[in-house]
């Protein structure tokens, strides 16, 4: 009885106040923010501070689904040519205005109006008609069924009545100094120092508990763990040695909690596929027989990451647990080389056809010590079965207007950040192979091509997962990339704060329940939220 | 001296153009170009990369490119950032601050501790003392200024605690009172001011230590101990005067430099300072940003020379220009 009593008591305050308000929350940040409008974010740095600002029609929950955001709900007609979206009533912007459908409108026409420079006006353009049906309801029809169109709502709606009569978005003192419909409203923006935001008591969905986001702007991984150890940030990315080695020292197993989870980016060898070395099947697929990448992820990642299996990422749904890597094996890669009039016809302990020696070289982008250690390890991994590999590294806007574009590439070491729809037609599809688009490796498979074109009209989730799971296999057997790992995104959190609630999705994703018990809290400003 | 001092002025007009006119070349020459890096993205068309291009002029011959510049900038506009669409010279402006008043202190502290040291080490030359500060100024030039600054952030940040790790202010610098957040801004500024003056330290001490042994070496000191006087009056009346003389020099070169930063200090420290700026505007190939902190710098560079040149006739009477 008495301890029952003592469990009621202890829970007294939480039933009372059920979680305390207050506190802020620093996030330190490697890179700098440039611009805080969703549509032209096309960095992952100002991405994320717009998701506290903005938000979509739609949104990820915490098993990466979609699920209303400003929609309430949503219906496809037509077998997903039509999209209509319910809007949520009573949703107002910072500055008090009503969000409406004509938003809705708004941010569309500037995604596919030619003088704003966004990114991400390709999945727009392929919308017929938007239609407002009434001041809560929109309608879209799409030239043809397009799956991931309904994926591409979760970008943030911006207020027509403020931008209206803008006409450079880029340059707009919006750009610095947004307003959203979002949990937290703007505050203030130091260059290259930090970006203050502060709650918003009026958040549709309910006012959060923490009162202030504070982006700290720490361009160095070194000194940002070093603000860990003496509490200086309270949430940070780890590299894999800070995470496994670094992570053990007092202060920091007393006050972070550590967060792993499979990023959603890979890398991978790509190679050019119109280059007589590399158009024979077999060569590719002898290549990835010799490259031992469990080697390379112990070396390079500290264990931390994941062997490759193709274009997917294993929290993605079109990912296929299934499908196993090649084994490493440099016997098979020596047959399949031989089968392909490789040997080594001098004796010089490296292989040559019809004279002609087996070299390359692989060229990988300034800045990303990575990278240029995974092409060393590949290096001397293809030395072994009598390739010689050269390496050059090259500043990245050189890499993208001379190597890329021009393809004056034998094989690029790089990596693709996908977004979390799955749909990889401008990186496979052989229509996508001019100068600026992104199938630079020349991949050209019809079946792929047709499987692509299929799965993007296809709206059932399992169906398109098959396909998709189709497309993986082909692209795997053909090896147009060598696919090498996906790493772990390693992270850390301080531990004063409650609520959190890890999942498939990350453990970001109910940030506005988590919360500071009040004689923990540590940034305690009288402020006006 | 006035016509002198208009001349020089006049003459750095043409100089400016031509230092703009290279420098525009040049940054447009090397590969790659400002759209190419932040659209590096699958969801992105060939279309918006065009469209961009025209958008901000880029799709004109370059020579065009410059006389469109250089008639924004005769009405001092440096024009727009292509990254983030802000003013350059605002960019430049937030900037400048923070990297003037860390330079001009680890200046001062320079100044005020290395020719002291000098000047004492060269009075007591080979003695422990003499020994002991040349072996601790070398130690200083030795040590890469990025490994000191995280071993005392290591040991003074997060062990001790005295001293802030990054940045030049705490969270909630903005609801303090003038005199904290002045006080916080030293505090933070402390350590790359002293990490940042440590290496900088043998130059000057070594220098003031030999000229000031050169002098002491002069006739006139030897007959002035010769005469009885007290070695205090013979040094800082008569053995201190030409030891001093060359600091105007290095005074004036060192104008320009106050306003550049170094990108690796910088960025080790989390400090928006000028050297970050213009790193990343070279990265992003930010051509108005890279033009406007390069005009800026050369502007500098030939004001430094110029005040150095007429503070010598100020200092030095034997120095006189005519016409």
């Amino acid at each position: 009885m008495k301890n029952f009593f003592f469990f009621i008591f202890s829970f007294l305050p939480y039933l009372v106040f059920p979680q305390d308000r207050g506190d802020a929350i620093i996030i330190g940040s490697i890179a700098s923010p440039r611009v805080l409008i969703p549509i032209l974010a096309s960095d992952s740095a100002s991405a994320e501070v717009c998701s506290f600002i903005f938000n979509g029609l739609l949104k990820y929950d915490k098993n990466l689904n979609l699920v209303g955001d400003l929609a309430q709900t949503w219906q496809t007609e037509e077998e997903g040519k039509v999209i209509i979206f319910h809007l949520r009533k009573g949703v107002l912007w910072h500055d008090g205005k009503e969000f409406s459908a004509y938003d809705v409108e708004f941010t569309y026409k500037k995604l596919i109006d030619p003088n704003t420079p966004t990114p991400y006006s390709g999945d727009f353009e392929r919308i017929e008609n938007l239609e407002i049906l009434d001041r809560y309801t929109v309608k879209i029809t799409y030239k043809e069924p397009f799956s991931p169109g309904l994926a591409s709502w979760t970008m943030g709606i911006i207020p027509k009545h403020i931008l209206e009569k803008e006409e450079n978005l880029l340059s707009s003192k919006f750009s610095r100094n947004p307003i959203g419909t979002g949990p937290y409203k703007f505050k203030k923006w130091i260059a290259q120092e930090k970006i203050e935001l502060v709650v918003n008591e009026d958040y549709f969905e309910k006012r959060p508990n923490i009162d202030r986001v504070i982006f700290r702007i720490i361009p160095d991984t070194a000194t940002l763990f070093l603000e860990v150890l003496a509490q200086g940030v309270d949430s940070s990315g780890l590299t894999p040695l800070q995470f496994l080695k670094h992570s053990q020292a007092p202060q920091f197993k007393k006050n972070y909690i550590k967060f792993r989870y499979p990023s959603n980016s890979f890398l991978y060898l790509g190679y050019n596929l119109n280059n007589p070395l590399f158009k024979d099947k077999k060569v590719r697929q002898a290549l990835n027989y010799a490259v031992n990448k469990e080697e390379i992820i112990k070396a390079v990642l500290l264990g931390e990451g994941k062997v490759s299996t193709g274009p997917f990422t294993p929290e993605s749904w079109a990912y296929d647990p299934g499908f196993k890597p090649a084994e490493f094996s440099p016997e098979k890669a020596k047959t399949l080389l031989f089968e392909a009039g490789f040997k080594d016809e001098d004796g010089d302990g490296f292989l040559e056809r019809k004279g002609e020696p087996f070299k390359f070289t692989i060229i990988t982008n300034q800045g990303n010590l990575e990278r240029q250690r995974v092409a060393e390890i590949i290096q001397a991994q293809l030395r072994n079965i009598g390739i010689k590999v050269e390496i050059k590294v090259v500043e990245w806007s050189v890499f993208i207007d001379e190597i890329i574009r021009k393809r004056k590439f034998e094989t690029v070491l790089l990596g693709w950040s996908l977004s979390r729809d799955p749909d990889i037609y401008d990186i496979f599809h052989s229509s996508k192979t001019s100068p600026s688009d992104f199938n630079f490796v020349g991949y050209n498979n019809p079946e792929v091509d047709k499987l692509l074109v299929e799965a993007r009209k296809t709206f059932d989730r399992q169906k398109r997962k098959q396909l998709y799971q189709r497309i993986n296999r082909l692209i795997y057997e053909d090896q147009p990339y060598m696919f090498i790992y996906i790493p772990n995104s390693l992270s850390c959190l301080h531990q004063r704060f409650r609520g959190v609630k890890p999942a498939k999705g990350g453990y970001w994703y109910n940030f506005i329940d988590w919360w500071v018990p009040l004689k923990e809290q540590k940034y305690k400003i009288e402020f006006k939220g | 001296m006035l016509r002198y001092i208009i001349k020089r002025l006049v003459n750095m007009v043409p100089l400016l153009i031509g230092i703009s006119f290279v420098s525009f070349l040049v940054i447009h020459l090397a590969p790659g170009s400002p759209t190419s890096i932040s659209l590096f993205n699958p969801k992105i068309s060939l279309e918006a990369r065009e469209k961009l291009n025209k958008l901000y002029g880029l799709d004109k011959p370059v020579h065009i490119q410059y006389f469109n510049w250089l008639k924004d900038i005769l009405k001092f506009d440096f024009g727009y950032s292509l990254v983030d669409g802000r003013k350059v010279s605002s960019k430049i402006l937030e900037r400048l601050p923070v990297t003037l008043t860390i330079n001009i202190l680890s200046l001062l502290v320079i100044f005020f501790t290395a020719i002291p040291l000098g000047l004492y080490s060269g009075w007591k030359k080979g003695s422990f003392f003499d020994r002991f500060t040349t072996l601790f100024v070398f130690i200083g030039f030795a040590t890469p200024s990025f490994w000191l600054a995280l071993l005392s952030m290591q040991f003074l940040g997060v062990k001790l605690g005295w001293f802030p790790i990054s940045g030049i202010t705490s969270i909630d610098f903005e609801y303090f009172p003038w005199y904290k957040k002045a006080l916080d801004f030293l505090w933070h500024i402390s350590l790359p001011v002293l990490v940042a003056s440590f290496g900088s330290l043998a130059g000057l001490s070594r220098y003031s230590r030999e000229k000031f042994l050169e002098v002491l070496d002069k006739e006139y000191i030897r007959a002035a101990f010769a005469k009885g006087l007290p070695s205090s009056q013979i040094i800082y009346k008569h053995a201190l005067k030409p030891v001093f003389l060359p600091v105007i020099t290095i005074l004036g070169l060192s104008v320009p430099g106050l306003l550049g930063g170094s990108v690796i200090f910088e960025t080790i420290f989390s400090i928006p300072g000028m050297g970050r700026l213009f790193y990343e505007g070279v990265m992003m190939r930010d051509y108005p940003l890279i033009m406007g902190l390069l005009v800026i710098g050369a502007f500098l560079t030939l004001l430094g020379n110029f005040l150095a040149d007429l503070a010598y006739t100020w200092a030095d009477p034997r120095i006189k220009y005519s016409k």
